[in-house]
């Protein structure tokens, strides 16, 4: 490494990380010269590292940003395109887990997404599968999620399944996004009136656990409960006797559906 | 394009192909550009013979697959290997002696249901690469095996030239709506009917996979006349054996789905997460979808054997009255094994 002052230098194209403190230091890649972090400063005196490949001065920058987003990957991403380098030789895809030709098509495409989309893609850590999913998409599609975003506060998994019905309904998505928009409910007839019952008999059975955990692949109903006394089992034998007119209502129900 | 590896260039399929089309021979390894139009030939190395994947818990009737050839010049919406193969354009085993071989061993001890439809279309691509010419009169010389040609196309000409002695051809049927939305590039509903009843009258028997039934809004109108439809075409007496099932899937299918460009019905279904992982219909939807096929097609066809793909042993007994079991006990209902 060496002081030196370099006039041409390009610093524009690994400028991708608003946070850099670091000194300006500068490499050069077939012989032009970049700065790879340090832009706050100014004047032309660098601390040069030397002739680098591209992949390891790609390597060399992503090492000065502590803090690697999803916004810096695509970011990254361009860069190695820029450059022609060899993704395979990138450390931080590997860290990152980002391989194959869908991965990086993502990343490509991302690189367009809208920017209040890539900072909550960001926030949340959503994975690169639902960020394919949402690249795939038509432009109005992409904008609705976006605009839905602005006044929803979704986990990973709700923004995931959120993503999931607007591709599923995509043909009747309106152009313009409004708070209003419902989705159409896909459950069928026998479903809706087992669900409906299920609920109720939930309800019914006050603080005892009711259950079906294979949405009614089987019959089975899994019952539980705590107790701290004798007075907590006399109440939960009352609440099961109770409802046992329920729990055969219910067991019609599903036998109607040939779910018994 | 038909692409030979050097290693398979001078097998017997590699010269048949090479006689009648254009070809062009690539080093081994060669990485071609991977679209559906393209097809390599070349040695492959793997058993080619083994059971149907099937799946966990639910009933599983014990079909064996040769993957003599993998991929699809199809597109269809639901197509499950968009996720199982890692490429688009089709492979071909150049090595047949070695298929053959495989196929031989496999019946060897007892007899199988063996069909070659599984990582492809068994006769799509038989007019460029005519693995009929090389099955059929092997088959045909061994004992123990019914073999299963299963397609959605209607490319059968060389079939027409061949003994079909232990052979038999099987379409997937879908209502022609569907098979022009979700089935892109098969043969229509009426050319798949149109080879089916041709195929019969020279004395092969044939087989129906209504699977997968789609969950539409009009589902009993559309499957009532594609069925009405069939079975005013087709001789019940050629008819060896039908199945039925309803679309399901691995859930990271879905997402696949939803990635292609032409929105699909497939995905507005009411899905649940099936005891094998699988997503499924709800079940009281499987029950009436496979019920109303079930029916429909026993008021028409009393004799062809009516079975079930992947479901599980309670939907068996509430629309056919029985339990077929588990694999083995299962096969023992097939015609070809009483």
């Amino acid at each position: 490494m060496e002081i030196k002052i370099i006039e041409n230098i390009n610093k524009d194209l690994f400028n991708i990380n608003e946070n850099n403190n670091m000194p300006a230091f500068a490499l050069s890649i077939n012989g032009i010269y970049y700065q790879i972090s340090g832009f706050k400063m100014s004047g032309s005196e660098y601390i040069y590292y030397g002739e680098y490949s591209a992949n390891d001065a790609i390597n060399l920058s992503i090492s000065f940003i502590n803090n690697i987003s999803f916004k810096i990957i695509i970011k990254i991403y361009e860069i190695c395109n820029k450059l022609n380098a060899d993704i395979n030789k990138i450390n931080i895809f590997q860290e990152k887990n980002i391989k194959g030709r869908k991965s990086f098509e993502t990343l490509a495409k991302a690189l367009n997404l809208p920017e209040n989309l890539i900072d909550f893609i960001d926030i949340k850590d959503i994975p690169l599968k639902t960020v394919s999913l949402i690249t795939c998409q038509q432009e109005n599609i992409i904008n609705f999620i976006a605009e839905h975003i602005k006044y929803n506060d979704l986990s990973m998994q709700a923004f995931r399944k959120y993503v999931e019905k607007v591709c599923d309904f995509k043909e009747i998505i309106p152009e313009n996004y409004s708070a209003d928009f419902q989705f159409p409910d896909t459950r069928s007839k026998s479903h809706i009136e087992i669900d409906e019952k299920y609920t109720e008999l939930i309800n019914n059975f006050k603080n005892i656990k009711i259950n079906n955990l294979d949405s009614f692949e089987s019959p089975k109903l899994n019952i539980s409960f705590d107790i701290s006394s004798l007075d907590d089992y006399e109440n939960i034998l009352n609440i099961l006797e109770n409802n046992k007119i329920n729990i055969k209502l219910f067991y019609e129900l599903l036998e109607k559906y040939g779910l018994k | 394009m038909i692409y030979i590896e050097k290693s398979a260039q001078h097998t017997y399929l590699a010269e048949l192909t090479a006689k009648e089309h254009n070809v062009e021979v690539i080093d081994d390894g060669f990485e071609i550009e991977d679209k559906k139009s393209n097809i390599v030939i070349s040695n492959h190395t793997d058993n080619f013979v083994h059971r149907c994947p099937a799946t966990n818990i639910y009933r599983c009737c014990n079909y064996h697959v040769v993957d003599i050839m993998q991929g699809c010049p199809f597109d269809c919406a639901y197509c499950i290997l968009q996720l199982y193969l890692p490429h688009k354009h089709i492979r071909v085993a150049g090595n047949t002696d070695n298929v053959l071989a495989d196929i031989k061993a496999a019946v060897k001890d007892q007899k199988r249901r063996i069909g070659s439809g599984e990582l492809s279309d068994s006769l799509a691509m038989d007019k460029t690469i005519p693995l009929s010419k090389i099955i059929v009169p092997f088959v045909n010389n061994l004992d123990n095996i019914l073999f299963e040609f299963k397609t959605k196309s209607d490319v059968i000409d060389n079939l027409l030239n061949l003994n079909p002695k232990n052979v038999m051809v099987s379409w997937s049927l879908n209502p022609a709506s569907i098979i022009e939305q979700e089935e892109p590039y098969t043969a229509t509903l009426e050319r798949r009917l149109k080879a089916a009843e041709t195929i019969s009258s020279y004395g092969y028997n044939v087989g129906f996979h209504f699977d997968p039934l789609i969950m539409t809004e009009d589902f009993e109108k559309l499957y009532g006349d594609l069925i009405e439809n069939l079975t005013s075409r087709i001789k019940e007496e050629s008819v060896e054996y039908i199945s039925i099932s309803t679309f399901r899937c691995p859930s990271e299918l879905m997402n696949i789905i939803r990635q292609r460009k032409s929105p699909s019905i497939l995905t507005k279904g009411d899905f649940i997460k099936g005891i094998d992982g699988k997503t499924r219909y709800f079940k009281a939807e499987r029950i009436r979808m496979i019920g109303f096929v079930t029916e429909k097609l026993k008021k028409q066809w009393k004799k062809p054997f009516i079975y079930y793909c992947m479901e599980h042993s309670s939907i068996w007994e509430k629309i056919l009255n029985y339990d077929p079991g588990e694999r083995e006990e299962f096969e023992t209902y097939f015609p070809c094994y009483k």
